[in-house]
């Protein structure tokens, strides 16, 4: 039995790229969880799409042991987490199940905008906040900085804040007595009924549903009959354990605990995030707070590229739902695509990390339509109606006026970037708010500027505009008024509903122009020449063709020919793209996800 | 087992060219001092010995006589060659030989004059000396067709021409000039074909280091429409992808290889093909290696078995390319188990390129030029596992 005393829960958090899941790596690799051998870099980061980036898309958790200088060991619960703007929520549901938080900060770069966010998320859960300077190997490093900017901007205690390079593993052995002498333990008893927060799950082939859970109170055990509280839904536990970067058994989970339970669990969307666990025949009262509610922000529909496909997605979202509770989904149609699903996204990044899971992780071909914000539209009789979709867009001569959401951006630079900064930011209609000098060398602009076009491709502007140097971070403040247009693209004369999409009316040609030269530019030839045109409430306002199809390369085939010819084609297939046929045209995926990108020249052109 | 055995077919080639042409990579080398193609005949008479024991094969219903230039070998040699192989030929096997226009002289017209050699398949390939010169062919445009009509006057022999399309400088208008000027001559049979650029020749290297250039698809594509409505208006019917003929002058040697029969490939760098048993084919790959092939004529290669959804798609892929196309019973027999009604499923969603009536597939005229559209799918379909 272990010691609830002798437990600590704490998160790593800090802004993207500051050394969160490389320090994890240290703590893994001192508590020898793994064998040298076997030891990787971000070992967290065990996701394809998490390794392929190089950052950290999922909060991840593992239990850890360590035996201190007091000589009696630990069971440390550390969760890492993600640092870009797009999977705060993962941070928010990593805080809730600790006590304690590290907060990172890269000695080269000094407080960075998430830097600010997630301590502030990590206040409000009232957790024990030890900042911790990293990457101090690096020439570039500027420990007093740091310091100062503990202090001052985060109003921590800069000068006694630990200071470590998970690279090199320097000051880890220092870090893992502080994590023991200054996070509290936690205070839950066995002996109340139990109660669990639901703060994350994942579904196995073989196991089935597998819930991560937080355990304040009680004993959670194999043989014990649970309840749901959201919907009351009661299951058979069958299994306990802990997170050891693969799932280990335990005999039970006690107050105080981080690990997982598995109940046989049948009904998918039983098992809601940020719900509370309690026993069947001594349930709590009342649940526990459960997370903040998710607050979607861009929308897409996705479809799957066969129309018969649909139920296999239906599972697959399910089942991605469990591990991504982020992710908002509604039934949707189109005259085009058939059946799919309206989603909510928490930013751009998340729409594309939730589609390559699917295309990966579930194995499903799927076409997403083109990301929206949702507008608040006036109508002349008073009313207003919420739209994300193209499809609900109203007839514009009921339409009074349209609001859409705005952003305050907060934008931490080095000086050398201010200009281009700002240029950028005016381009995507931002109106400067404040500039502040943080100190010499940085400063701090907020701008205020429409959601809509920060989107799609504004976070890699600002990096490559400031070569990786600016940080952003943004939060929604309300609605302002605009000027709204549907442009419908019409392929062969056929407006193809998946197309269409909601823009700002000033920019509606403009963008009318580039979508069809991107979607000409994606489409494969066919048998006949395709017109693809966009048009705003019925005037054409750009057009491109697509030749016909050109004839094969009539080559000779004879004897020695064969076997060549045969591999030259079975390497073209390999090439070809998933199609989906609207109307009697073929569209790529690509197509699809051709209107959604801003290209590099474009700006260029302007 | 299935009687009326097809018999086989021969290959040979001949590994030796004058000059190199700039697009070409077949294997072969120039012949020059040191060359030594009385060693090569002297091997290739080995392979052959051995292949016919081997394969207790009495003749051979068509024999091709290709290269590399059969005509550029010393005549002495080639006549050898002929002596060697008329053994295997009956008055009713179809033998060809290819020619380079340039290497007509009084010995080879003597030579044909006498031998059993009765299909000839000249090299033309362009009467644009622009073209020419830039793809490094031998000669000019007078040359050629001044040896050309030299032959014409001295052989009645079937003849076939080759002319190409999408050359360096080749205009559309250059291929009709070359196209109306080889039809004055009044060929039975006409391969007609786009330049491939193979990666591996002098042009691929002048192309990419842009020293030269290709004409555009648009004139590409238009050499090609002027000509297949010439031939067809000149009589000509297309019976294959990129054969043309007059009545009953069809190349019975390729048709083999349309049909995957049974052929036997000679020389460096030859192919053969022989179907065995459960729908598999052997195929067989000489190594291109002329010494190699000198030291050790019947080693000199590797062997490959085509099986499976493979061997059922390069019987598909052959058909398709022909006029009378794709016979699923004939199929069947040859590769049992084929997954025939898919097959015919993916086959049936290109009415525009494909014609089914009962077992039978073929190609439409538009079909002809776009089967890699069908065949993409049908490739699909076989790949898509369970019947
Ligand atoms: N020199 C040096 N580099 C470090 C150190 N810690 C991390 N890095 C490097 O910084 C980069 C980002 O490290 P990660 O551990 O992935 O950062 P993260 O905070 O987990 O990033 P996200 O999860 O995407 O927010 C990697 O290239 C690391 O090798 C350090 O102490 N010293
Ligand atoms: S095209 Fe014919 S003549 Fe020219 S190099 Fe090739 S084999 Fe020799
Ligand atoms: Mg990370």
């Amino acid at each position: 039995m272990h010691d609830i005393l002798r437990t600590r829960n704490f998160c790593i958090i800090a802004h993207i790229d500051h050394g969160k899941s490389t320090l994890a790596d240290r703590f893994i690799e001192r508590s020898k969880l793994v064998d040298a051998r076997k030891m990787q870099h971000q070992m967290l980061d065990n996701m394809d799409i998490e390794r392929e980036r190089g950052i950290t898309i999922k909060s991840q958790a593992v239990s850890l042991q360590y035996t201190a200088n007091d000589g009696l060991t630990y069971t440390l619960n550390l969760v890492d987490t993600p640092g870009h703007v797009d999977f705060s929520y993962e941070v928010s549901r990593a805080i809730s199940s600790c006590e304690g938080a590290i907060l990172l900060v890269d000695a080269t770069q000094g407080v960075e905008a998430q830097t600010l966010s997630n301590m502030y998320m990590a206040l409000e859960h009232n957790l024990e906040i030890m900042p911790v300077i990293n990457k101090i190997d690096m020439p570039a490093a500027d420990i007093p900085e740091a310091r100062h900017q503990i202090s001052h901007e985060l109003g921590l205690d800069g000068d006694t804040a630990l200071c470590v390079s998970g690279k090199m593993g320097l000051g880890i052995d220092e870090l893992f007595e502080a994590i023991v002498h200054s996070i509290p333990a936690p205070t839950g008893r066995p002996d109340k009924p139990l109660t669990a927060l639901i703060f994350d799950s994942h579904y196995d082939p073989y196991r089935g549903v597998i819930v991560h859970i937080r355990v304040f109170d009680g004993v959670i055990k194999p043989g014990l009959r649970i309840r749901l509280m959201n919907n009351n839904s009661e299951y058979l536990v069958e299994d306990t354990g802990v997170f050891k970067l693969s799932l280990v058994q335990q005999e039970a989970l006690t107050a105080g605990d981080v690990g997982y339970f598995i109940a046989g669990i049948k009904t998918v969307s039983d098992v809601r995030v940020g719900d509370t666990v309690t026993g069947a025949d001594n349930p709590v009262a009342s649940a526990l707070p459960g997370f903040r509610e998710v607050k979607p922000v861009v929308f897409s529909s996705i479809y799957p590229m066969d129309t018969a496909d649909y139920a296999d997605l239906k599972v697959a979202m399910e089942k991605l739902k469990l591990n991504d509770a982020s992710l908002l989904y509604d039934k949707d149609s189109s005259a085009a695509l058939g059946f799919g699903f309206r989603c909510g996204f928490l930013g751009m990044l998340h729409l594309e990390v939730v589609q390559e899971r699917l295309e990966r992780e579930y194995d499903q071909a799927i076409i997403m339509t083109a990301p929206s914000v949702s507008y608040h539209i006036f109508l002349n009789k008073g009313e207003m109606v919420v739209v994300d979709n193209p499809a609900d867009y109203p007839d514009p001569s009921f339409i009074e006026h349209v609001e859409e959401p705005y952003i305050k951006a907060q934008i931490i630079t080095p000086v050398a970037y201010i200009g281009n900064l700002i240029a950028l930011c005016v381009n995507k209609r931002g109106v400067q708010k404040s500039f502040n000098h943080l100190d010499e060398k940085r400063v701090e602009m907020v701008f205020e500027m429409p959601l809509a076009d920060v989107l799609f491709d504004f976070y890699d502007k600002l990096k490559s505009t400031s070569r990786g140097y600016a940080s952003f971070d943004y939060e929604v403040i309300g609605y302002q008024p605009t000027e709204l247009a549907k442009l419908d693209i019409l392929i062969n004369g056929k407006p193809v509903d998946a197309l269409a999409q909601l823009v700002y009316r000033p920019n509606a040609q403009d963008r009318g122009r580039k979508v069809c030269d991107r979607l000409q530019g994606s489409m494969s030839r066919q048998q006949f020449k395709i017109a693809i045109q966009a048009a705003i409430g019925g005037t054409i306002v750009a057009r491109e063709t697509v030749n016909a199809l050109r004839k094969d390369v009539l080559a000779k085939c004879y004897g020695g020919d064969i076997s060549r010819k045969r591999k030259l084609l079975e390497k073209q297939k390999e090439g070809k793209k998933r199609m989906k046929m609207v109307g009697d045209v073929e569209l790529t995926q690509e197509s699809f996800m051709a209107v959604l990108r801003e290209r590099e020249d474009d700006d260029k052109q302007r | 087992m299935p009687e009326s055995r097809v018999l086989p077919s021969l290959y040979v080639h001949v590994p030796f060219c004058i000059q190199r042409c700039a697009y070409c990579d077949y294997f072969s080398t120039v012949l020059e001092p040191g060359s030594y193609p009385e060693k090569f005949l002297t091997s290739l008479r080995q392979e052959l010995e051995a292949t016919i024991i081997q394969n207790d094969i009495s003749h051979f219903d068509t024999i091709y006589i290709g290269g590399g230039s059969p005509s550029a070998l010393p005549i002495e040699l080639l006549d050898e060659l002929c002596i060697i192989l008329a053994n295997f030929s009956t008055v009713q096997t179809e033998v060809s030989l290819e020619i380079n226009p340039l290497d007509i002289n009084a010995d080879l017209l003597s030579l044909l004059s006498s031998s059993f050699i009765n299909r000839l398949s000249i090299g033309i390939q362009s009467l644009d000396d622009k073209v020419r010169v830039a793809c490094g062919r031998r000669g000019s445009a007078g040359q050629v067709l001044d040896s050309v009509d030299k032959l014409l006057g001295c052989t009645k022999i079937p003849w076939s021409v080759d002319v190409m399309y999408g050359l360096p400088h080749q205009t559309a208008k250059s291929v009709s000039d070359t196209i109306s000027r080889v039809l004055e001559l009044q060929p039975g049979h006409i391969s007609f074909y786009e330049l491939i650029l193979e990666p591996a020749s002098r042009l691929a290297v002048a192309i990419n280091s842009r020293i030269q250039q290709l004409p555009s698809q648009d004139d590409t594509d238009a050499s090609w429409t002027e000509t297949l409505h010439t031939l067809q208006g000149s009589g000509f019917q297309r019976y294959e992808v990129s054969n043309f003929t007059q009545v009953g002058q069809n190349c019975r040697h390729n048709q083999h290889y349309w049909d995957l029969d049974t052929w036997y490939g000679l020389g460096p760098s030859a192919v053969g093909n022989k179907p065995i048993v459960d729908g598999k084919y052997l195929r067989h790959y000489n190594d291109p290696d002329l010494d190699n092939y000198c030291r050790n004529p019947t080693k000199a290669g590797i062997d490959e078995t085509i099986e499976g959804n493979d061997a059922i798609f390069e019987y598909i892929m052959l058909a398709l390319r022909t006029r009378h196309g794709l016979d699923m019973d004939r199929l069947a027999q040859q590769i049992p188990g084929i997954p025939r009604r898919k097959l015919i499923a993916a086959m049936a969603d290109f009415p525009q390129f494909l014609q089914i009536s009962g077992a039978c597939i073929s190609p439409t005229e538009l079909g002809m030029d776009f089967l890699n559209v069908p065949l993409q799918a049908i490739l699909t379909s076989l790949h898509e596992g369970g019947h």
